[in-house]
């Protein structure tokens, strides 16, 4: 994988009194940040991002988790202010995710497998990743419930995202022309979630 | 404009239509994560039989804007 490591936590495994530490070590912007979610599990999810995030760049730079220093772009990226790491984060369902690479940047996206309205296909994906995700001989349902049909709909999207974060244009970029490529990621399938990290080039 | 707008919305968020405004932040307002929003994007092109740019979709704030933006792009 390039040198990318890739981390995990589930929100459940993390205690009130972890979070409420967690949150006092954020910056004032991703305070607000969290405070604008509305639903306990956004919030619970950015104060984890946060957490591990602070906790494997601790690792890495030896610097305390309550001194690293973040500064976002115009597009919300992130990167280390006293620190040389690239590194992406992701969150979904009960899961947060955090990719770093020393050398090269990186985009990491996590999604929870679910029913998704099919009518999304035609908008997001080239002709070769419809049939991927439908099978050549498929007719189009209304939604992707069978579970092999929406977990090859999360590889693509989970791609897609990965990418665009990985080259830091966010999701305004164009989705179609990003195609997926087996060869070009890392997967991981677990849990009934899809994880996909992007390793770009110095 | 605004209650076939509020429809489509409250097919993604558990809201009294109600409380969409034009003022209503897409984002923030409706915590709606990125897969969600593209969803919602193909929603209002289906219903109002429109096609807009990813970069455009993607940069909407609020209710009005993409009102604005389906206008545009019926025209």
């Amino acid at each position: 994988m390039n040198g990318t490591e890739i981390y995990k936590i589930n929100i459940n495994e993390i205690s009130c009194r972890q979070f409420r530490a967690a949150y006092f070590l954020m910056s004032e912007e991703r305070k607000k940040k969290c405070d604008s979610f509305k639903t306990e599990q956004d919030k619970k999810l950015c104060i984890a991002a946060d957490m591990l995030l602070r906790r494997v760049l601790s690792e890495k730079t030896g610097v305390k988790p309550e001194l690293q220093i973040f500064a976002s772009d115009e597009r919300g990226k992130l990167s280390l202010v006293n620190g040389k790491y690239n590194f992406n984060i992701s969150h979904s369902g009960n899961y947060a995710v955090v990719a770093v690479n020393k050398q090269l940047p990186v985009g990491i996206d996590i999604e929870q497998i679910r029913p998704v309205k099919a009518n999304i296909l035609r908008r997001i994906c080239a002709k070769e990743e419809i049939l991927y995700v439908l099978g050549e001989n498929a007719y189009c349902p209304d939604i992707l419930e069978d579970c092999r049909t929406s977990e090859r709909f999360f590889k693509i999207w989970t791609y897609k995202e990965a990418y665009l974060k990985c080259t830091g244009e966010g999701i305004c970029g164009e989705l179609k022309r990003i195609v997926f490529n087996e060869n070009k990621c890392h997967i991981e399938m677990f849990d009934g979630y899809c994880l996909n990290v992007i390793t770009g080039e110095k | 404009m605004l209650d076939k707008m509020r429809n489509i919305i409250c097919e993604f968020v558990d809201m009294d239509p109600k409380d969409i405004t034009l003022e209503t932040n897409i984002r923030k307002d409706l915590g709606l994560n990125s897969l969600e929003l593209v969803n919602l994007a193909v929603d209002i092109e289906e219903e109002f039989d429109v096609e807009i740019p990813d970069k455009e979709a993607m940069g909407l704030e609020t209710v009005a804007d993409a009102i604005k933006i389906i206008e545009k792009y019926m025209d």
